[in-house]
């Protein structure tokens, strides 16, 4: 089975930090990848070499068997990995809507077929009622969801999402784990998570990949990766402890 | 409940498309720009004489504000090289009219002036944009271009005329069936009032277009529409192109209008001047751009008549008040007074 996305060996080095080294990760149609590790890990890193941010120093990222290790990131977008930062960036002083309009834009599509699909994305991130809304108006979990609705609208094959849950009550976590499985099911993306909460990667039963000072500790489904010693030495022990 | 409002509106568009067409015309700027282009077209009806022959050098202005309004409205860019454009656009029109004879000329100066001012300021932002130059570096490199362009004009006297300026006489457009001169005052008046008017309408009609939102995304968060898939750099390096072609547009009718070019008019006070006519009337807005360049041209023409030492303070002191207190300037302010009013009834 060849995946639909291949990451093989890569790194970055930021002055003194060596932020990743020799990553490697496989994903498959349609499926949910959580990368976990605690701060610093390199997570953050690992998005933007992937989106086309940050140039590896080392190693090949193919998408569907092309090597896009080396375009900038707007040609990866293009090409269906498009990315949700960590930090909030949309657009605050414009409408829902029309945020929403500028990723179904890219997706070629105007006129009719535009206003339908802004109003199906909104109403699959919860957002159909506040589509007038100014975004700067939302409160902060719902600007997390108008986050995820501009990467759905652009019709991402492949969503990147960092910290999607970030300042997020517990409640609202959970529904950004439901919301987040419901867009891989029903619309079949695939989806590369950065978390920190581990009730919501426990809740998206998705593989795991575990980061720690820039590389890959332990990979597997969470229940395995929570009974890794090194694992719990370095990052869940310090949640239990 | 909102679903619900959001379902009889769609009914109700689907029932009466050429009602709902015209509701979702009428708003604030358009009937603005109605009554501004209406007041425009019946100038020459009420007053004859300077009006006359004054407003289209006014109007020319305006469609060099526009030019800026394009890429600071819309695209968030200040520029201070608006001028330079202008100029390419004008000394173009004064060269083809000396050299190329008969009907050809005119058509040459323009399409000429406003190919090359598109095909400079393409290669510029190119490089500009490709390597990330924003903010205030945009803005000292655009000083430079007019810097450059003022020097230009003034070294390169053999082709410009340099110091001394450029005469070009008032010429008349050749089209199929109907021959316009400008030495008409009143047919000149029409034909830059139409120009003027096309001008507005082609770049309203950007503005809607998926270009225009995309641009306004670029403006309120670059980052995030770079990586929504979409060349952000090219796409304002084509801004950058269609503004300079608009601003050697009016360059080219100006030099013919004004009959003098002179290399100041390439210059940074003179960018510096559509600046201030565009933050005044609003930059938000195209009809700012028309109205700022109007209103400030005719203000200070008047305060210069009556006031000659002072005038220049008291549009600073001007510009400095709309700064401070009215952001959005002019038009944007008296648009925003709308819908408040409509929610107090
Ligand atoms: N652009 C950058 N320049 C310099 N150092 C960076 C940069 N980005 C990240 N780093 C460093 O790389 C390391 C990994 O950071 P990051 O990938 O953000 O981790 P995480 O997302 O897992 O918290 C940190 O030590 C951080 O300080
Ligand atoms: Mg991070």
């Amino acid at each position: 089975m060849t995946a639909m996305l291949e990451v093989r060996g890569i790194s970055k080095r930021f002055g003194g930090v060596q932020a990743n080294t020799d990553v490697g990760l496989a994903l498959p149609e349609s499926a949910i990848r959580c990368v976990i590790g605690p701060n610093g890990a390199g997570k953050s890193t690992l998005v933007s070499m992937l989106s086309g941010h940050v140039r590896p120093d080392r190693g090949t990222i193919r998408l569907r068997g092309k090597d896009i290790t080396s375009w900038p990131a707007h040609r990866v977008a293009s090409a269906g990995m498009v990315r949700k930062f960590q930090r909030p960036s949309f657009y605050p002083d414009l409408t829902v809507r029309q945020n929403l309009e500028i990723a179904v834009l890219g997706s070629g599509l105007r006129r009719r077929a535009l206003a339908v699909r802004v109003q199906e994305v909104a109403e699959s991130v919860r957002l159909g009622d506040a589509l007038d809304d100014p975004a700067a108006h939302l409160p902060h979990g719902r600007t997390q969801w108008l986050e995820i609705g501009l990467v759905i609208g652009r019709r991402a094959q492949i969503m990147l999402l960092d910290e999607p849950t970030a300042g997020m009550t517990p409640g609202e976590t959970m529904m950004t784990a439901g919301l987040v499985r419901e867009l891989v099911d029903t619309q079949g993306v695939a989806a590369i998570v950065v978390e920190h909460d581990m009730g919501f990667v426990r809740a998206l039963e998705a593989e795991v990949t575990v980061l720690h000072l820039g590389r890959v500790i332990a990979e597997g489904p969470m229940s395995d990766i929570e009974q890794n010693a090194q694992v719990r030495a370095v990052y869940l022990g310090e949640e239990v402890a | 409940m909102s679903d619900d409002l959001g379902g009889t509106r769609i009914e109700s568009v689907r029932r009466h498309p050429a009602a709902a067409a015209a509701r979702r015309w009428a708003s604030g700027e358009n009937i603005a720009a109605s009554v501004v282009f209406v007041a425009l077209f019946y100038v020459p009806y009420v007053f004859a004489g300077y009006p006359v022959f004054v407003l289209p050098q006014y109007m020319l202005f305006g469609i060099l504000a526009m030019s800026l309004c394009l890429l600071w409205g819309l695209g968030g860019m200040v520029s201070f090289g608006q001028a330079a454009f202008f100029i390419v656009g004008a000394y173009s029109m004064g060269i083809a009219v000396h050299d190329i004879a008969g009907a050809l000329g005119p058509w040459a100066g323009i399409g000429l002036g406003v190919a090359i001012a598109a095909a400079a300021a393409a290669a510029v932002g190119y490089f500009l944009f490709s390597a990330r130059v924003r903010d205030s570096y945009f803005v000292l490199v655009t000083l430079a271009i007019s810097t450059i362009a003022q020097v230009v004009a003034n070294t390169a006297s053999g082709v410009t005329g340099g110091f001394n300026g450029m005469f070009v006489p008032k010429v008349a457009l050749d089209l199929p069936g109907l021959a316009l001169s400008l030495q008409s005052d009143l047919t000149a008046y029409y034909v830059v009032f139409l120009l003027t008017l096309v001008t507005y309408v082609g770049l309203r009609t950007l503005q809607r277009s998926a270009f225009g939102k995309i641009l306004v995304s670029i403006r309120e968060n670059e980052e995030r529409t770079e990586s929504l898939g979409y060349n952000t750099a090219l796409r304002k390096t084509i801004a950058f192109a269609i503004s300079g072609g608009v601003a050697a547009l009016a360059g080219a009718f100006y030099a013919t209008d004004a009959g003098f070019v002179s290399p100041d008019l390439g210059g940074v006070l003179f960018s510096t001047n559509v600046v201030v006519w565009v933050a005044i009337g609003g930059r938000q807005y195209f009809l700012g751009a028309i109205v700022g360049a109007i209103g400030i041209s005719a203000l200070s023409n008047q305060l210069n008549a009556w006031i000659p030492t002072y005038w220049q303070l008291l549009l600073g002191l001007l510009f400095f008040v709309v700064i401070a207190f009215f952001r959005r300037g002019l038009v944007g302010t008296l648009l925003a007074i709308r819908p408040s009013m409509r929610r107090a009834q």
